[in-house]
């Protein structure tokens, strides 16, 4: 082996050193810039609620070390640039560097380079021209940087809180959208077996309102749309229907005690109007049995039953005419009218499940919006309890301002609500119910709403509700369609001292807003006393004083209405 | 009219080895300090020059031993030596030859009577006491190496150097050398002051019954040999580079260093980098080195660059010199950039 090869050789053992060390130092960089891009991603996450910080942090590290990988490869160190920092690290003074530009030439001064700079490397060791330690102040730069990391991630954050909320508003809002979905496959199963166009529509609101709760933001959002879906659902109802099962059910009393009729009684009085559609079905092919004595008799039945049964008015029309046929002996035509009672009945039957496949979606949905209003109470607490102090509920002065508006004031209400409730009757004939509507207004409105039921068993009813509204003026979620405006009766505040703890509205005012209020009428009191004082001390002509004691038992009086 | 070259042959020098190199400097530079007290770096950047081909300006003040040098130099090399005493009454004739009307049995004919230039080793003492024309008289001599009276060009003897010396006081009935004359001394030397020591030294060895007497250690054919040796040992591109990087900093408009930009008026020439490449071949084998190091280049680019930086008006009132920034120059600029 010549000079040559063995300088080859021990620089190609060197490089390989060297593209460890090269390694070694595009990854201590490499960390030295995650870390400080981890210590930025925190930092922010400080700020700014951020749930997906550790994606960041782990997106923006495999950035910096691909980039480091990239680096290396890049600039790994070629041989002649190795012999050239083999040279400068260990003043070998450019041996190597100038022994490999030159190879193999002949001359006396060039065979000893070759000789000379081959002895001086085969002595070189990797662990001396490229000393781990060199990256010693990087190491340390990436070792702090580690720690801030270590720091940061250990330390609680502030913004964790919110996140949690943010996680709980999101499980409401899904939770809410899944209910309304259950009751929409319900329907959607409902309308494939029994397809109506009252089902259709019912379905087609209850995609529209899955829709928009899916989109909804917060549970706020979703509470608002649950109440259009109320709405919608309120407005596919039919109140006639029950007015019809009534009517339907009056008929069958009437009818009880008719001979040949029993059956058809019972299950009309029952409320059980598809065994009613059966049984006049069956009564229509019995007829042609009957003895004229027993027509007539069932003849003088169906034409109470028809009187009875007004409220529908198709199967009053019905039993009516078959009736009146029996009566001419006309049975043929009594077996038709008997038939067109039985497709009244039907109907009566379709209405009846429609609508309690609607009553079913409004239950569904006032459970979903209990629970997201229960949730919106949560965020308005929460949010509530980061602010220092309370503030006592008031207006800027604007007496009956509607719920819904811009800027900071606020109003102070009473409200229309409305309610729905279902009511449980029992008895016969007619049965009342009572339920409990939820009123809803705006902010921390509570409505409460009384319904009447009717039914059997089960009645529906539409409850109107008496609610309580608190107008506020901020935020989106504005009292439109749940606080009224105030009216001429409500208590009017001006600045002063903090309200009694009712009168203390939990919804957070913004920054310089929290200043104490005192009653207007305190104010007056005191203000009517401060003058009267004075008049009594200054020198007031008589007719001067009766005119301003005047004055303040006019305004006793208007503050009084 | 066209003019021709006669070049004396030498002998080569095949057999030379490096180690013949090193054992002749050494012995060249004993048989030097017996004369010359001191200067070492004087002497050894004087032998530099001569084994690199190049002529050397010596300046200092009078009586710190220039021309002993020379002449020890001359003495020790075995080297034609001839001294010129410039004056203002100097002709170039008087340094070159001159053709004079000789008697013959053929009758008169002109015949060239060289001059003192025709010399291995030329003492042009006091150079910059000779008006310009004479001075001038020089420069084809000392770049190419031939004279050229009438019609003929004449190679000088190989090898052939010339050491000028300048008193940097004086300055009443002087002449300062131009620009391109100061380009063909490949270093300009500062001569120093002696230090107490050796001044006793000095006084030791001059003032005695006998002067000492210098021993021939090389002839012309050596140090011929030695030249060609040195210009065979090789450079790598990266350590021409630092020498190219070093001389285009000294030029105002091509440099980023503030000192360069507001001092100097114009740049080393390119004869800078040659000469740095050559000198540093030379030190390298002192060194008993085969190739040229950064260091090589560092240690001649004072002595190659302090006569090619011509600084400005208001630099020199200042009181800036260009040792100041060479030094300057060899801090900012990076040798070996790949460790960085």
């Amino acid at each position: 082996m010549n000079a040559s090869d063995t300088l080859h050789r021990a620089l190609a053992r060197l490089r390989r050193r060297a593209l460890s060390d090269s390694a070694l130092r595009w990854l201590l960089r490499a960390v030295c810039v995650c870390a400080v891009w981890s210590v930025g991603v925190l930092l922010w996450a400080r700020m700014h609620p951020e749930p997906n910080v550790w994606v960041w942090v782990a997106a923006g590290c495999g950035v910096c070390l691909a980039g480091g990988v990239v680096a290396w490869v890049l600039t790994r160190p070629a041989l002649p640039v190795v012999a050239r920092v083999v040279d400068a690290r260990l003043q070998l003074d450019e041996r190597l560097a100038s022994a490999l530009a030159l190879g193999e030439v002949d001359g006396p001064v060039a065979a000893r380079l070759q000789q000379d700079a081959a002895a001086h490397a085969a002595g070189v060791r990797g662990g001396a021209a490229f000393p781990v330690v060199r990256h010693r102040r990087v190491a340390l730069l990436a070792a702090a940087g580690i720690a801030a990391v270590v720091g940061l991630a250990a330390a609680p954050n502030p913004q964790d809180a919110v996140l949690r909320q943010r996680v709980a508003d999101r499980a409401a809002v899904n939770r809410a959208a899944d209910a309304i979905a259950k009751q929409l496959a319900q329907v959607q199963a409902q309308e494939k077996k029994q397809p109506s166009p009252g089902l259709e529509a019912l379905q087609k609101t209850l995609e529209q309102a899955l829709q928009d709760l899916r989109g909804a933001q917060s549970p706020r959002q979703s509470l608002e749309r649950l109440s259009s879906l109320s709405d919608a659902l309120q407005q596919l109802q039919d109140p006639g229907v029950a007015t019809r099962s009534n009517a339907e059910q009056a008929g069958g009393d009437a009818l009880s005690g008719t001979q040949g009729a029993s059956k058809l009684s019972q299950d009309m009085a029952a409320g059980r109007t598809s065994d009613v559609a059966r049984d006049l079905q069956q009564l229509s092919g019995a007829l042609g049995k009957m003895t004229s004595a027993q027509q007539q008799a069932l003849a003088s039945g169906l034409q109470r039953a028809a009187a009875a049964a007004q409220g529908d008015q198709g199967l009053s029309s019905a039993l009516g005419k078959a009736a009146s046929a029996l009566q001419k002996g006309d049975v043929a035509g009594a077996q038709q009218a008997l038939r067109n009672g039985s497709s009244a009945a039907s109907d009566l039957n379709s209405a009846e499940s429609l609508q309690q496949q609607i009553a079913a979606a409004q239950s569904a949905a006032q459970n979903a919006a209990g629970g997201a209003a229960a949730q919106a109470d949560a965020d308005s607490g929460s949010a509530s309890g980061q602010q220092n102090g309370s503030q006592s509920s008031g207006t800027s002065g604007q007496s009956g301002a509607s719920g819904q508006g811009q800027g900071q004031g606020q109003g102070q209400g009473q409200g229309q609500g409305q309610g729905q409730g279902q009511g449980q009757g029992q008895g016969q004939g007619q049965g009342q119910g009572q339920g409990q509507g939820q009123g809803q207004g705006q902010g921390q409105g509570q409505g409460q709403g009384q319904g009447q039921g009717q039914g059997q068993g089960q009645g529906q009813g539409q409850g109107q509700g008496q609610g309580q509204g608190q107008g506020q003026g901020q935020g989106q979620s504005g009292g439109s369609g749940y606080g009224n405006p105030a009216q001429g009766n409500d208590q009017l505040y001006v600045a002063g001292q903090p309200g009694t703890p009712d009168q203390l509205d939990p919804t957070p005012l913004g920054p310089g807003q929290s200043v104490p209020y005192e009653s207007y009428a305190q104010v007056l009191r005191m203000f009517e006393q401060e003058s009267l004082d004075a008049l009594d001390r200054g020198d007031v002509s008589a007719d001067d004083r009766s005119l301003i004691h005047d004055y303040f038992s006019q305004l006793d009086n208007g503050s009084g209405q | 009219m066209t003019a021709s070259i006669d070049r004396p042959t030498t002998a080569p020098a095949d057999a030379l080895t490096p180690d013949d190199f090193t054992a002749t400097v050494a012995a060249l530079d004993a048989e030097l300090r017996k004369l010359i007290v001191g200067q070492d770096e004087l002497v050894r950047n004087t032998l530099i020059a001569l084994l690199a081909e190049g002529h050397v300006l010596l300046e200092g003040v009078p009586g710190l031993g220039k021309t002993a040098l020379v002449r020890a130099v001359g003495q020790a090399l075995d080297l034609h030596f001839s001294r010129v005493q410039f004056t203002p009454d100097l002709m170039p004739a008087d340094i070159l030859g001159t053709t004079i009307i000789q008697e013959s049995e053929a009758g008169r004919q002109f015949s060239f009577q060289p001059g003192p230039i025709f010399a291995n080793l030329v003492l042009a003492d006091e150079v910059n006491r000779a008006t310009p024309k004479t001075q001038s008289a020089l420069l084809e001599a000392m770049q190419e190496r031939t004279v050229t009276a009438g019609t003929r060009t004449r190679a000088l003897p190989d090898p052939f150097f010339v050491l000028a010396t300048q008193n940097p006081i004086e300055l009443e009935g002087t002449y300062p050398l131009p620009e391109a004359q100061l380009d063909r001394f490949l270093f300009k030397l500062l001569v120093p002051f002696p230090s107490a020591s050796e001044l006793a030294e000095i006084a030791r060895r001059t003032t005695g019954s006998a002067l000492p007497q210098l021993t021939p250690v090389a002839s012309g054919d050596r140090v011929r040999g030695m030249v060609d040796l040195a210009r065979s040992v090789p450079i790598a591109d990266h350590v021409v580079d630092y020498a190219v990087r070093l001389v285009t900093a000294t030029h105002p408009d091509r440099t980023e260093i503030g000192e360069v930009r507001d001092a100097v008026r114009f740049g080393a020439s390119p004869r800078a980098v040659q000469a740095m490449v050559r000198a540093g071949k030379v030190r390298a084998l002192m060194e008993q080195r085969y190739n040229v190091a950064f260091d090589d280049v560092r240690a001649v680019a004072k002595p190659v660059l302090r006569h090619r930086v011509f600084l400005s008006f208001e630099a020199e009132a200042a009181g800036i010199d260009t040792d100041t920034l060479v030094d300057r120059l060899l801090e900012v600029v990076v040798a070996e950039p790949v460790d960085h």
